[in-house]
């Protein structure tokens, strides 16, 4: 492994320490998924984290790496009529279409990389994309800012595997 | 008065009720425009060709402009009411019609004269209106001999049905014994001033400890606070009943009975509310209506004009259970924004209730981006004041961007 990626073994030691309440639920060599719930406001969320390191020797680009983040109960909503609807700022989940993928960071501009803990980016931006997204069920506007990707960006003509270079 | 409660970060409930305390109160700008506007009304009354000419001795707030608890009578167009009493010397026992009469004229004035056309004369004041919409109630009063200071005799007439008797006041003496009673609290003054520099955009000073000179009356203490909470709830429940609804002072005076304010705002609600409330019911179950005095000048009685009857006192005790219980739901930890929304709506109004919310998300919005925001252990946004005192049961969540749309490559 590319002495700058984090192991999984780091992620896991990160998480049970930073957030005791989210359980390990699946482990194999390079991979770990974590279940547990948040409290953006004052209702829970239960939410899933799944993510595998990367190999050093792949190309690989921020966008197919991240950790995946799923809501499962309550399942998000569907307000198409909203503002940024149907789901604002999440990743289509073709197989489990009712859990998509949360969208919260910045891939192109490496807001994220391997490089860093789960436990100090993906699940406060969890709990930060909850708040919101219940500000966006009690007023139908998104008010938690953020971007769509550029034409170049989703041509791919914006390369996001410069990463790559800095792990 | 003394506060005992310990020191804690505001609660979302708690910050939500802060930011429509603040969509109800007077604006330091609309307090100080009404300021002006009284002193103004009160020496156009004095004016040389007034009739009532030399006859003005002093002009000063009353009611809950007097004692920081004053509210708009419409939220959604800043319309306020403003209580002002004129004392006038003359005998305290004047004919009531004649005293009342008089100072609309004298207001009202000629025709193209400055007021004209914008003064209402009602039983026991004369109400000017101004452009903005404020309204300023001038209550005239003659002082009484061998009472406290500044007790006299307001003057009660109703033309449609021949009403006319004196009542003996003290507004003055009421308003220096609530704000005596209600200390100033800096705790709760300095969230309440933290929330509203968050909300405004500015950075919040949680650091700075706050003057009690600096704070308005209005901001001192979470009684004062709870107490607009409580009037803006009342108003909206008597938006469509007939009849008179609980005069703000009767629940500013039943407020000083009970005993420590608590710095948390909801509570300090379910407190006065809950206090309010036994105390109707105890009414309710003797079939007596309640007495509620001056505690400055026991001839002042509150409740001359309400409760009327039983089943009065039974309308407000009912409301009074509602919104604890809805407040309850509004700290749950089952309820989401869409809820507390709807729970601010039924309680406080829809405009008030928009504004708390927007306000909420839009002061987070703000602190997630310059890298304030921090996360409790169960995952709870902090943010102002919360984020600084939480500091070290929490986290910072640094910056990042939401994106959106499309599929994640293969």
């Amino acid at each position: 492994m590319h002495p700058g990626l984090i192991s999984i073994e780091n992620q896991i030691a990160a998480m049970a320490e930073r957030w005791p309440g989210f359980k390990v639920t699946e482990r194999s060599d390079r991979f770990a998924a974590w279940q547990g719930r948040l409290q953006p406001v004052q209702r829970y969320y239960t939410i899933r984290i799944a993510y595998r390191v990367p190999l050093a020797i792949e190309a690989f680009s921020l966008l197919r790496v991240q950790p995946r983040v799923q809501v499962l109960d309550p399942v998000l909503e569907r307000h198409p009529d909203y503002e940024e609807g149907p789901i604002p700022h999440v990743y289509v989940n073709r197989d489990e279409p009712q859990l998509p993928y949360l969208c919260l960071f910045d891939a192109y501009n490496q807001e994220w990389t391997p490089e860093d803990l789960i436990a100090e980016t993906t699940l406060p931006w969890s709990a930060r994309y909850l708040f919101f997204y219940e500000g966006w069920l009690a007023t139908r506007k998104w008010r938690g800012g953020g971007r769509h990707p550029t034409r170049e960006e989703r041509d791919g003509t914006h390369s996001t595997e410069k990463a790559i270079a800095s792990v | 008065m003394t506060y005992h409660e310990p020191i804690l970060p505001p609660s979302t409930a708690d910050a939500l009720l802060m930011d429509v305390a603040r969509r109800i109160q007077l604006s330091p700008t609309k307090h100080d425009e009404a300021e002006q506007h009284y002193q103004a009304l009160c020496a156009y009354v004095d004016r040389p060709d007034s009739p009532l000419h030399q006859k003005v001795t002093a002009c000063y707030p009353g009611g809950s402009f007097a004692t920081g608890t004053a509210i708009a009578s419409r939220v959604s167009k800043d319309q306020h009411d403003v209580d002002v009493v004129i004392e006038l010397d003359i005998s305290p026992f004047h004919d009531p019609a004649d005293v009342l009469k008089t100072l609309f004229i004298a207001i009202n004035g000629t025709e193209g004269s400055r007021y004209h056309g914008r003064v209402t004369l009602n039983s026991r004041c004369v109400t000017v209106t101004y452009e903005d919409d404020t309204r300023v109630d001038l209550m005239p009063i003659a002082r009484l001999a061998n009472v406290p200071l500044k007790a006299g005799h307001l003057f009660h007439w109703r033309h449609e049905t021949g009403d006319s008797y004196h009542k003996p006041v003290n507004p003055w003496g009421f308003a220096q014994h609530f704000n005596r009673e209600v200390a100033f609290d800096p705790v709760f003054a300095n969230m309440f001033d933290a929330r509203r520099q968050l909300a405004d955009g500015t950075l919040a000073k949680a650091e700075t400890d706050p003057l009690p000179d600096r704070v308005p009356l209005s901001e001192k203490s979470s009684r004062v606070v709870a107490l607009q909470l409580l009037k803006r709830n009342r108003d909206v429940r008597y938006r469509s009943r007939e009849g008179r609804k609980p005069p703000s002072v009767v629940l500013a005076a039943m407020a000083l009975d009970i005993g420590a304010a608590r710095s948390g705002l909801l509570d300090e609600v379910i407190n006065i509310a809950s206090h309010i409330s036994g105390r109707l019911q105890d009414h309710i179950r003797r079939f007596e209506t309640l007495v509620v005095r001056n505690p400055s000048f026991q001839d002042d009685i509150f409740t001359d004009r309400w409760p009327g009857d039983v089943a009065a006192q039974n309308v407000y005790m009912r409301d009074l259970d509602h919104l604890q219980r809805q407040l309850g739901r509004l700290r749950s930890n089952s309820t989401n924004l869409t809820e507390m929304r709807t729970i601010l709506d039924d309680l406080f109004g829809e405009t008030a209730a928009g504004f708390a919310i927007e306000r909420f998300l839009d002061a987070s919005r703000r602190e997630a981006e310059r890298g304030a925001m921090r996360i409790g252990s169960t995952g709870r946004v902090l943010t102002g004041s919360a984020a600084i005192i939480g500091a070290a049961t929490s986290a910072a969540a640094r910056p990042s961007t939401n994106m959106g749309g499309g599929c994640i490559p293969d």
